[in-house]
Parts: C-alpha cells; structure tokens; sequence
C-alpha cells in the first residue's frame, strides 16, 4: 500500500481508531498493529509476508539462544546463522542476477563462456530495510547491548511496523522495541506534531519530488537526445527529487508512527545545507549512514588505525552502502565516488569552513554523484558527463502545458529552500510572534494542504526507495 | 481516563478547526484561481472551455497535439465556406475526445468531425486515464456526463473533486502564463514554425522505418470509447472521419489500424491515412520536429484535406 494513495488514507484512520479504543491494553495494540503492518504490506503482494514471517522468527528464535547461550564460539554461530539467513535472503532477492550477469560478463572478457541462466525474481519490496533492522538487533543482542525481548507480538510488530517497514527509517531495536512493551500515551501534542510531519512529508513527495521526476524521467530516460544544459537541470531537479521522494516518505512514516505515540528517529536534517560531503551523510539518509558506521565502518577497525586500513574501511563502507542501494554498477561506483570525497576531504583539509561557499561546493560533488546514481547504465553515465562538459547546447523545454511541470518544481524547491534556510540559521534564535500563535500554525498546514493540491503530482506514484 | 478524555477532546477540537479553516481557504482560493482559470482566452484551457460552452463550429477537429498542430481551420472555413474550430488538447488520447464528444454536444451538435486517430491510443496506458484532469475544473459543472466516464478509471476518483483546489491542480501557472503572454490560435489551432533540420546521414535516415509499438498490450476500455464515440456522434447525424497524419518517416506498420477500420466498417466512417504520403516523406522543411508539421507543413495538410472533403459524396448537411 502507498502512503499516497486513496486506500491508506482510509485505512490509517481505521487502524488509528481501533489501535487508541484499547490504550489501556498494550498486547491489544501491538496486534493491532502487526495486524495492519501485514495488511499493509500484503497490499503489495502478500506472498512475501511469508519472508518478513522466516526473518521475524530467525532473529527473535537467535535472540532468545544468544540470552541463554554461554559458550562464546555457540553465540558466534548463532550470531552467524541470523546473518547469513538475512543476507542470504537479500542476496537471492536483490543481488542474484546481478552477480550471475555480472559474472557471465565478466568471465566473457577473458575468454570464458559459461552458460548459466538469470531467474525472474521480484524483489520484494523493503526488504533491505527489514532485514538491516532485523540483523541489527540480532548484533546489538550478541554484543550484549540490548536484552533480547520474550515477547514475540512486540518483537514482530517491531520488525513489521507499518509506517517505516518499507523504506525505512532504518530503526535500531534499542529504540524502537522498547516501545512496543511498554505503555503508548495518546497525546495531543504527538498527534498534532505527527499531523504536521504527515503534512510536509506529503509536500516533499507529491509537488517537489514527482514534479520534478516528470522533467528527470524525460531527459534521463533518453539520455541520447539532450545536451549538456539540459542534464545539468535535470541532475540539479534529480537532486531534489530524491530528496523530496525519500526524505518526504521519512517524513510521513515518522508523523504516522506518531499518530501511534511511537518515535521514530530523524532520518534527515536538511543535506543540502551540508558544509562538506562527510557533513552531508550525517544529514541524509541517517538511519542508513549510522548503521553501516556501527555495523561495517567501526567493526572493520574504523579511523583508529593505520592510514591504509581506514582507507581501505572507508572505500568498502562507501562500496557497500552502494550496493545496498541497488543491484547495478552505477550504485557501486556512486557508493565508491562518495567514498573517495570523504577521503580526499579528510586528507586535505583539516577542518571544514561553515561558508556559502563550502556549501555550494558540497552540494554540486553531490550531484556529480546523484548523475551516476540516476543513470540507467556506466555507459550512460559517462555519456552525460560527456555532454555536460562538452556539449552544452540549449535547455530542453517540454513542449505545450508540460512546461508548465519544472516550473511547478522550481517554485516548490523555492519554498523548500527558504523553509530549510530558516530552520537551519534562524529557527532557534528568532521566534516569530504570529508562528507561536496555535490558530497561525494551524492555518499555515491548512494552506500547505491547499498548495499540495494546487501542485501535487496525483498518479500514486513510488517512491524511489521501495526498489532498494 | 481523564487525562485521555482532555488530550482527545483537544485533538477533536483543533481537527474541526482545521477542518474549518480548510473549507474557508479551499473555498476562498479556490473561487479565486477559478475566476482566474476562465478569464484566459489563450491556451490549452481556454479552448477547452470554448470547445465545449461556445463553439458553434459545423466543422471541428479532435485529437492530440498532431489534431491541433496540423489542420488550420482557416484553410477550410475559407475554402469549403463552412465554420470550423479545432479541439485538439495536446496529449490527450481517446478517453479523453469521448469525454469531449459528449460535453460538446451538451452545447451543440456539429455536422462533421475530423477525427485525428493515433497508433498509441489502443494500447494500454494509465497516463490516458491520468490526463482526463484536463477536464477537472470542468467536473462539477458537467458531472452526470462525466462521471461515468472518470469512474473507468477508479471509482474513487470523484471524492477530492469536490474540493476547489483540487479542480484546479496544475492550472494555475498555466493560466497565469497565458493570461500574460497569449498564445497565437487560429480557432483553435495553434501553429508551430520551426523547420527541422536534414539529419547528416540523410541517405541513412531515408531508409528509417518507424517500429516503436511492438506487443502493445490492447486496453479495450480504449476501444469501447472509440465505439461508443462513434453512435454518440451517429445518434446526432454527426459525420465522423478517421484521419491518419502525414509522418516524416515510413511507418513500418500502424498496428492498431485494424481495430479502427473494424469501427470503421461497423459505423460506416472513412479512413483518409496520410502517413505515407510523399508530399510529407523525409520533406523536413515541413516538419517542426519528428512528431509535428510546422505551419507550412499544416497548411499543405490541410488543403489537402480540403481537395478530400469536397470529393466526399454526399457531403453532409
């Protein structure tokens, strides 16, 4: 089921209704919403709840062994057993055929011709996030961080939790499971807070993100027939897309969970006002950039070691978050691109000057990567980078009423940029008299509703992040 | 228990205040933009508005961008001394001229319809569905003729046309776009002058034959349109003709031409297919880019056009 659709916006008011009639009784509310996360994901296709079922189960059944457990060599191989299932998992699902693919080619290059066929698998959708948030607790009961729970409802609906079980935030069980045991308030400062994420959310996804996809898909999807102006615009709207499309998806799963009084983490904190790239993945993305800092990045020695070995750290965490983000070489080579920024950031500047112009330099190093990160192919990656530096051409404007789409976009990344500017210079000093009046805020949300529907893209389209 | 019962009636209190000033913006905003929407006179909306409240055209031309691009009324009014407006919306496909059809002739009944047919638009898309928007500031008003023909699409699809500003998604810039700077349009048709240059490997491109469509998957909600715009316009003693554009290059096939001429038959319409004409074939000077004549290209089409009509016997009345 997609958060922009017609059949969630009547089913969270029902499960909302239901969930808060029994707010005495936390197991009730916890089938409740176990119950609602499998409706809503079997929405999709309910063929593949079967797996979310086996991950649960694996890792709660780990969970329980690791607590008891006392012989360390034992404990490894449980810890083992829940990684490999997961990843195993993952990587049937995601990564089979590119590696078969990937392995046919490049055995071709040298000579070697095998022939071994692809299948037809659908990835499921969210499976790299539930099965990073599984494992992850699995880890955190290994090294004795968290007490592994014995309830099975909590510890599924944690794994299952609607709001966030497609594409993230990626949660820790430190914080999310502690919630599903213990008493939910139902507050009215958490409903409106989570209304108001709901809201913005909604405006990040349905005018930023889909507008701007409608010029991106153009240009991107016949890559061979624009010049370079026109990839430069589409990158910078790509930019804008995806993070409308994915910190917009954040949004509203953290808004609904607290419709639910559960707190999710902040998973973005306005990226583009980063000051340099290593300052830009503490801002985006940041259930995922933590969780490979503390379950691949520290693990593999981190930054306390010797210069070879924290390059070589850094380029494989950067490897493998690009992998996560999808089967294809040009996630790789984005993860790896993004890697060596941080490198040479480290090396040649010590510190970072908070400027304009370190801004605007971290973010066009940002969308030099987003190129690779959109492209279909290697192939055509290097192919617009080509034109954009040695073709600039003319700016590609669609024809008729679809010119009216990137203005829609520009204008709505305007309001984003001043919003995002305020908050991030002068939100905490200066506290506007008419925005603390309740009647001001609430008619301020009334009117981004209105904006949505006078700018909103409604063709309930994905969201980006579903296919990683 | 109490303190839920405070937090819940201070949720419920501020949801029917935002409910209420919602209402009073949407209203207000609303009213608005749609003042704004029906004072353009140039655009895609205005002859929308005109094609289905005040034309009285005996002639009209329906289709997609090739419809509005390629047939100046102007060249038949003067040439046959009938009136003659064109309808085509650009990247509409024939849900939408059903739809059309049908508020067209809650106005009037025209005597002829030229009808621009496309390969494309049997074949199944959702964008045909998603850009019957076009008509959304249109709903209310005519809504016991459309509703019927938006519900195809989802039967939820009424609900948030109720709300003014959702009528109004997507028009705003559009309307203020043309409200200050006009588009030229002659009745209806909206000219392009832009000449298309002779690709290099010309020799080569000579030899192109275009094949993009292969293994289309067929909606036949597409196809019951079609029919159903056929008796529409037959119940009115509207004549209708099936007109296939010139293209620059040699279609490899027109696959969907057999369900058409299957329509063809049944409704007793002519078929005039011009996308082999050598008039046209790699002549790019008539040709704004790959997919639209430009005005030279429009007024040889058209006068062509002119020379068909006149050896149709009887011409209607």
């Amino acid at each position: 089921m997609l958060f922009n659709s017609f059949e969630f916006l009547i089913f969270l008011p029902i499960v909302f209704v239901l969930y808060w009639m029994f707010y005495k009784n936390t197991k009730a509310q916890n089938i409740i919403l176990l119950t609602a996360s499998y409706v809503f994901y079997g929405w999709w296709d309910w063929r593949f709840l079967s797996l979310i079922l086996f991950s649960t189960i694996v890792d709660y059944m780990v969970g329980r062994n690791l607590m008891v457990c006392k012989n360390q060599k034992q404990r490894k191989l449980f810890l083992w057993i829940s990684i490999l299932i997961n990843i195993g998992l993952l990587g049937f699902f995601k990564y089979y055929n590119f590696f078969t693919e990937s392995l046919i080619e490049g055995l071709y290059l040298i000579g070697i011709t095998i022939q071994t066929g692809t299948l037809r698998i659908i990835l499921p959708v969210g499976i790299s996030f539930y099965t990073f948030q599984t494992m992850s607790y699995t880890i955190d009961v290994y090294k004795k961080k968290l007490h592994p729970t014995k309830n099975f409802i909590a510890f599924a609906t944690f794994v299952s939790f609607f709001p966030q079980l497609v594409a993230g935030p990626i949660e820790r069980a430190p914080n999310l499971l502690p919630q599903f045991l213990k008493f939910r308030k139902f507050s009215y400062a958490a409903m409106s807070a989570g209304t108001k994420q709901i809201i913005l959310g909604f405006f990040l996804k349905l005018v930023i993100a889909d507008r701007a996809g409608i010029y991106v898909d153009t240009v991107f999807n016949n890559a061979s027939q624009h010049e370079g102006f026109t990839f430069l615009f589409a990158t910078f709207l790509f930019a804008f897309q995806i993070y409308g499309d994915f910190a917009g998806y954040s949004l509203i799963a953290i808004g609904t969970a607290k419709l639910f009084g559960v707190s999710l983490i902040t998973n973005f904190q306005r990226p583009y006002m980063a000051t340099s790239v290593g300052d830009f993945w503490k801002r985006w993305h940041i259930s995922l950039s933590s969780w490979f800092r503390d379950y691949v990045y520290i693990p593999l020695g981190g930054s306390r070691t010797k210069m070879s070995k924290w390059v070589r750290n850094i380029l494989i965490t950067f490897l493998v978050s690009g992998l996560w983000h999808g089967a294809n070489w040009t996630f790789i080579l984005w993860g790896t691109l993004n890697g060596i920024y941080i490198l040479f950031e480290s090396i040649l500047f010590k510190e970072v000057r908070k400027t304009i112009f370190s801004r605007l330099i971290t973010f066009v190093l940002i969308c030099f990567s987003w190129v690779l990160f959109r492209a279909n192919s290697i192939g055509e990656a290097i192919q617009i980078i080509g034109t954009i530096f040695s073709n600039p051409g003319t700016l590609f404007i669609p024809n008729g009423a679809d010119i009216v789409t990137p203005v829609y976009a520009l204008l709505a990344i305007s309001m984003l940029f001043l919003y995002e500017l305020w908050n991030e210079f002068f939100a905490e000093k200066y506290k506007p008299y008419f925005f603390q009046k309740r009647y001001a805020k609430l008619s301020f949300y009334c009117l981004i509703i209105i904006l949505i529907l006078y700018m909103g893209v409604f063709n309930n389209s994905q969201f980006i992040y579903f296919q990683f | 228990m109490k303190e839920i019962q405070k937090e819940l009636l201070k949720v419920l209190f501020s949801g029917f205040m935002a409910i209420i000033v919602f209402i009073a913006l949407d209203l207000s905003l609303g009213t608005m933009a749609k003042k704004l929407f029906f004072i353009q006179e140039t655009g895609k909306y205005a002859r929308i508005t005109h094609s289905i409240e005040d034309a009285d055209a005996e002639v009209i031309i329906m289709g997609n961008s090739h419809a509005n691009r390629h047939y100046n009324p102007e060249i038949l009014k003067d040439s046959l001394d009938i009136t003659c407006y064109n309808c085509g919306v650009q990247g509409q496909g024939i849900i939408f001229q059903e739809a059309m059809l049908s508020l067209i002739y809650n106005n009037y009944s025209p005597k002829i319809i030229l009808l621009n047919i496309e390969e494309k638009w049997f074949y199944a898309s959702q964008s045909s569905y998603d850009r019957l928007a076009d008509l959304n500031p249109y709903y209310l008003k005519y809504r016991a003729t459309l509703k019927p023909i938006f519900s195809r699409d989802s039967s939820f699809r009424e609900f948030p046309l109720y709300l003014k500003s959702y009528q109004m998604n997507s028009t705003l810039i559009h309307t203020l776009r043309y409200i200050i700077a006009p588009q030229p349009d002659i009745y209806g048709y909206v000219p392009l002058y832009g000449k298309l240059k002779a690709p290099e490997n010309f020799r080569n491109k000579k030899a192109t034959r275009i094949n993009q469509n292969i293994q289309q998957k067929i909606d036949m909600n597409c196809y019951k349109a079609l029919d159903s715009f056929c008796k529409t316009a037959a119940l009115h003693d509207t004549k209708v003709i099936f007109i296939i554009s010139p293209g620059i290059y040699l279609q490899n096939q027109f696959e969907t031409l057999p369900l058409y001429n299957q329509l063809a038959i049944k409704h007793n319409i002519p078929v005039w297919n011009f996308s082999s004409n050598r008039e046209f074939l790699y002549h790019y000077d008539l040709f704004n880019d790959n997919h639209h004549l430009n005005n030279d290209g429009a007024e040889l089409f058209t006068s062509l056009l002119v020379q068909k009509i006149k050896e149709m016997h009887p011409f209607p009345q």
